[in-house]
C-alpha cells in the first residue's frame, strides 16, 4: 500500500494532497450530498405518519402505478433494441454502419422537451397522424401510448450504450467456435453470447429503468397533466410542488431518490462483480 | 448465399431490421414531423419568430448558463477525477459511485431539491443570501442546476484517460526536478485535454436542453431567466405549433452540431 | 473409403477430402488470398506455413466457413462447401487462443457440440469421458478454463473439436503461447492422435520446425499465394532450403 501511494504521487507535499482530497469531498458534499439529503429531510420532517399518508393518496398511488407500467413496457423494448443494435454494429460490417451507430446515440443529445414536442407534432390533433388517429378514435398524446413512446425515445440508447463497447472489447472467438461446433445462431447467442454479456446487460437495464422512472421533460409535454390518469411520478411531484404541498411532493421525490440510490449502489456492486469475475478469469476477458 | 460469402456471423437481417425499425419509427419519424412542421412556416415567418426578442433572450439564457456551467465543471471535474484516481481518500468507492447521482436522479427531484436548498430559508440559501447572493429564482439558479446536471460528464470522460496514463513521463519529470504543479501542468494535463473538451461539450449539450432540473429554481421570467425548453412548452400550451416546431428544429440542429463536434473531439482524442 | 494412414476408427464416416480452386479474397485494399488452389488427400496432415499476413489463417477460416471468398470454389468430400454454414461442413477447429467458453466447465465445453445437436445427456457424458481420457485430462471435467494451465486448455480445445467427430481438423497456431517443453509434448500428442484417428488435418503455423516435425506435407504461403508445396524430406534437403528461407525470411524457429 505504501509503495502504491508513492507511485500515485507526483511529488506534491502532503498538505497539498490532503487539501485536494478535502476540497474534492467538500465539492461532492455541497453539490451532490446536500441536495440528496434535502429530499429525505423534507419528506420525513413532518413526521412518518404524514409521509405514509401522502403515499396512500389515490392519485399518488395512480402515479406510481403509471410510472411502473410505462417503465415495464419501455425497458424490455429498449433491451431488445440494445441487444440487436450491439449485435449488428459489432459483429457485422455493412455500408452505413458508422452512421447507424451515431444515430443510436442521437436521443442522448436531444432535449427531452424536443422529444415530447416531436411526438405531439406526430400524433397530436394537428399532427401528421392526428386526423387519422382521431377518425379511428385512438388517443396517443395525452394518454398512455404517448407516455410510453416519449419514454422510449429518451431511454432508447441506454442499454445499447452499455453493450456496444462491451461487445467491441470481446473478440468473436468463442462465438465462432460455437458455430464450428454446429450451433445455430440462436444457440450460439443463448449459450455463448448472452452469458458473456451478463453484467453489462444488467447495468444497462438498471440505468434504463432508473431513467424511465424519472423521465420528466418529454413526458411533461406529451401527458397533458391529467391528474390521476396521465401523471407519472415526476409529473405528480411537479403538480404537488406547484400547489405548495411540499411534504407530499418530497414524499414522492424521496421514493424516486431512493430508487436512484439503489440504482447507483447496484451498479457499483455489478461493477465490482464484473471486475472480480475478470480477475478470476471466469468471464472470458472482459464480460 | 451472399451471407456465406461475406462472413459467417448469423443474425444480420434480424438485428439490423430491429435496429432500423426502432430508430426509424421511434426517433426519426417524430423528429421528421417536427422538422416538416417547422419548414412549413416558410423562411420569412420562421426567421421572424426565431429572432423575436423573447426567443433571442431565451437562447442567450440557455446557452450562457450551459456554457458557464460547463466551464466551471472543467476544473471541478478534473479535481474530482484526480482525487478519485490518484488520491488516498477513505471511502473512495462510495464517492466514486456518488458522482453518478445527477445521472441517476430524476430531473424533477433534483429541481425541487436544489430550489429548496438555495431558497432564502434553505440550508445554503440561508447562508449566502445575507451575503447578498441570491440564487433561487434568478439566472444564477439556472447555472447552479446545470452545474449539478453536468458534473458527471467531465469526471467520467477524464477518469479513464487519467487512469490509463503512462507514469514514466511523470517520473522522468520528477527526476528532472519539476515541482508537482509543473508535472501536472506540463506532463499530465496535455493528454487529458481531449477528454476534458469532450466532457465539457457533453455537459454543455446536456445543459442547453435541460428542463426538469431548471424550471423550479429559475425565475422563469421571459427575457431574464426563461430557458428555451420552457419557451417551447409555453408555445405549445398556447397552441402555437409552428412557433414551438421552429424552436424545436433549431434545438435539434444545435444537437446535431454538438454531436458532430463531440464525435470529432472524440476522434481527435483517440488519435493522439 | 480409401485406405488411410493409421486407419481404423474413422472408416465409413467420410474421407475428409478437400479441394480448393482459385480461392481469392480481399479485405478492402489488401488481397488476403490470390488464386489459391490445393487438393488435400484424406487422412493427410498438411501444414500451412508462412509469415504473418501470408493469408494462411484466412485460408483456414475460409475452409471452416468463418470467412467468405470473392472468387473460387471449395469442395469438401465432393460437395460444394462455400454455401454451407460452419457447423455443417464436418470440420472441427482449434482457435489460436483456444476460444474456450470461459463460463462453462471443461466437460460442458467438450460436450457443447453434442448438446447443440440435441444428443441425450447420457451419450454426451459418455463421449466427454472418452475424450477426456483421449487427451489425458481425466478427472478435470468439473474445472473451469481459468483453472487450467495453457497446455491443458489447448487439449480441452482439441477434445471439444473432436467431440463432434469431424472429418477435417483445422488448427490455427495451436501451440503459440506455450513454453517449449509443453509445446513439444503437445506436438507429439497431436501427431499420435492424428495418426490414430486418421483425420485430415490442416495446421497453420509460422514455425518452420513445427511444420517439419508434424506434417506429411508443407504448403508455403506468401502474400496470399501458394509459393511452395513440399514434403518435409524436400525441406531438409539442402537444395530447397534457400528457396524456402528466402520466402519465409524466418530467423529462429522460435516464432
Amino acid at each position: 500500500m505504501r509503495a502504491d501511494s508513492r507511485q500515485r504521487s507526483i511529488g506534491e507535499p502532503r498538505w497539498a494532497r490532503a487539501g485536494l482530497a478535502a476540497l474534492a469531498v467538500a465539492v461532492l458534499v455541497v453539490m451532490l450530498v446536500l441536495p440528496l439529503a434535502v429530499v429525505f429531510t423534507e419528506a420525513l420532517a413532518p413526521g412518518l405518519r404524514v409521509f405514509a399518508a401522502a403515499l396512500r393518496d389515490p392519485d399518488a398511488a395512480a402515479a406510481v402505478r403509471l410510472s411502473l407500467l410505462v417503465t415495464a413496457i419501455a425497458v424490455p423494448v429498449n433491451t431488445v433494441f440494445g441487444l440487436a443494435a450491439a449485435w449488428c454494429l459489432t459483429r457485422h460490417r455493412f455500408p452505413g454502419r458508422g452512421l447507424l451507430r451515431a444515430l443510436v446515440g442521437l436521443p442522448l443529445s436531444v432535449s427531452p422537451v424536443v422529444a415530447g414536442l416531436a411526438y405531439v407534432l406526430l400524433f397530436g390533433r394537428q399532427g401528421w397522424f392526428g386526423p387519422a388517429l382521431a377518425a379511428a378514435g385512438v388517443q396517443v398524446v395525452f394518454a398512455l401510448p404517448g407516455l410510453v413512446l416519449a419514454t422510449l425515445f429518451v431511454t432508447l440508447p441506454y442499454v445499447a450504450a452499455q453493450l456496444i463497447p462491451l461487445m467491441e472489447a470481446l473478440p468473436p472467438d468463442e462465438e465462432e467456435a460455437a458455430l464450428t461446433l454446429g450451433a445455430s445462431g440462436w444457440q450460439m447467442f443463448h449459450w455463448v453470447t448472452l452469458p458473456r454479456l451478463r453484467w453489462g446487460l444488467l447495468q444497462g437495464v438498471l440505468l434504463c429503468t432508473a431513467r424511465a422512472m424519472g423521465e420528466f421533460g418529454a413526458v411533461a409535454v406529451v401527458s397533458g397533466h391529467i391528474r390521476g390518469l396521465t401523471t407519472t411520478m415526476p409529473l405528480h411531484i411537479e403538480m404537488l410542488y406547484n400547489e405548495y404541498d411540499l411534504p407530499a411532493a418530497f414524499g414522492m421525490a424521496a421514493l424516486l431518490a431512493l430508487l436512484a440510490v439503489v440504482t447507483m449502489a447496484a451498479k457499483g456492486v455489478l461493477e465490482w462483480r464484473r471486475n472480480r469475475a475478470v480477475a478470476r478469469g471466469q468471464a472470458s476477458v472482459l464480460a | 448465399m451472399t451471407l456465406a460469402r461475406s462472413g459467417a456471423m448469423p443474425g444480420l437481417g434480424l438485428t439490423l431490421g430491429i435496429t432500423v425499425a426502432c430508430l426509424g419509427g421511434l426517433v426519426l419519424l417524430p423528429l421528421a414531423a417536427m422538422v416538416a412542421r417547422a419548414a412549413g412556416t416558410g423562411w420569412g415567418a420562421g426567421l421572424a419568430l426565431l429572432s423575436s426578442p423573447r426567443t433571442l433572450a431565451a437562447f442567450r439564457v440557455s446557452f450562457g448558463a450551459a456554457a458557464l456551467a460547463a466551464l466551471v465543471n472543467v476544473p471541478l471535474g478534473v479535481l474530482l477525477a484526480w482525487v478519485l484516481t490518484r488520491g488516498q481518500v477513505p471511502g473512495r468507492r462510495v464517492l466514486d459511485a456518488l458522482v453518478d447521482l445527477p445521472f441517476a436522479l430524476p430531473t424533477a427531484v433534483a429541481g425541487i431539491a436544489l430550489t429548496t436548498l438555495y431558497a432564502g430559508n434553505g440550508w445554503i440559501g440561508a447562508v449566502i443570501e445575507p451575503l447578498g447572493v441570491q440564487v433561487a429564482y434568478t439566472p444564477a439558479g439556472i447555472w447552479v442546476a446545470l452545474l449539478f446536471v453536468g458534473l458527471p460528464f467531465v469526471v467520467r470522460t477524464v477518469q479513464p484517460v487519467l487512469a490509463g496514463l503512462d507514469r514514466a513521463p511523470e517520473e522522468a519529470a520528477m527526476v528532472l526536478d519539476a515541482s508537482a504543479w509543473q508535472v501536472f501542468r506540463l506532463v499530465i494535463l496535455p493528454p487529458l485535454l481531449p477528454g476534458i473538451l469532450t466532457g465539457a461539450a457533453l455537459a454543455f449539450a446536456r445543459g442547453v436542453g435541460e428542463y426538469g432540473s431548471v424550471i423550479f429554481i429559475a425565475g422563469n421570467r421571459p427575457g431574464v431567466s426563461e430557458i428555451v425548453p420552457l419557451l417551447i412548452v409555453t408555445r405549445l400550451e398556447g397552441y402555437d405549433y409552428p412557433g414551438a416546431a421552429l424552436l424545436g428544429a433549431a434545438m435539434l440542429a444545435l444537437s446535431l452540431a454538438m454531436l458532430l463536434a463531440i464525435h470529432a473531439l472524440d476522434r481527435w482524442g483517440r488519435a493522439r | 473409403m480409401a485406405a488411410q494412414p493409421g486407419g481404423g476408427a474413422r472408416a465409413g464416416v467420410g474421407a475428409g477430402v478437400i479441394r480448393m480452386l482459385g480461392l481469392s479474397k480481399g479485405f478492402g485494399a489488401t488481397r488476403a488470398l490470390e488464386g489459391v488452389s490445393l487438393d488435400v488427400a484424406p487422412g493427410s496432415f498438411v501444414a500451412l506455413l508462412g509469415p504473418s499476413g501470408s493469408g494462411k489463417t484466412t485460408l483456414l477460416r475460409v475452409v471452416a466457413g468463418l470467412e467468405g471468398v470473392d472468387a473460387g470454389e471449395l469442395w469438401i468430400d465432393g460437395r460444394p462447401a462455400l454455401g454451407l454454414a460452419p457447423g455443417r461442413r464436418g470440420v472441427g477447429m482449434v482457435f489460436q487462443g483456444y476460444a474456450l467458453f470461459g463460463h462453462m466447465t471443461v466437460a460442458e465445453n467438450i460436450g457443447f457440440g453434442l448438446r447443440v445437436r440435441g444428443r441425450g445427456r447420457a451419450e454426451v457424458r459418455a463421449t466427454v469421458e472418452r475424450l477426456l481420457a483421449l487427451v489425458h485430462l481425466d478427472g478435470l471435467g468439473a474445472r473451469l478454463p481459468s483453472q487450467l494451465s495453457g497446455g491443458q486448455r489447448q487439449r480441452v480445445a482439441l477434445a471439444r473439436a473432436l467431440a463432434v467427430e469431424p472429418r477435417i481438423l483445422l488448427l490455427d497456431e495451436p501451440f503459440g503461447a506455450l513454453d517449449r517443453q509443453v509445446r513439444e509434448e503437445l506436438r507429439a500428442g497431436l501427431k499420435r492422435l492424428q495418426q490414430e484417428l486418421g483425420i485430415t488435418t490442416l495446421f497453420v503455423t509460422h514455425d518452420q520446425e513445427e511444420a517439419l516435425a508434424l506434417a506429411d506435407r508443407v504448403v508455403i504461403l506468401d502474400r496470399g499465394r501458394v509459393v511452395a508445396d513440399l514434403t518435409p524430406g524436400d525441406l531438409v534437403d539442402g537444395a530447397v532450403r534457400g528457396f524456402a528461407a528466402r520466402f519465409l525470411s524466418l530467423g529462429e524457429p522460435e516464432g
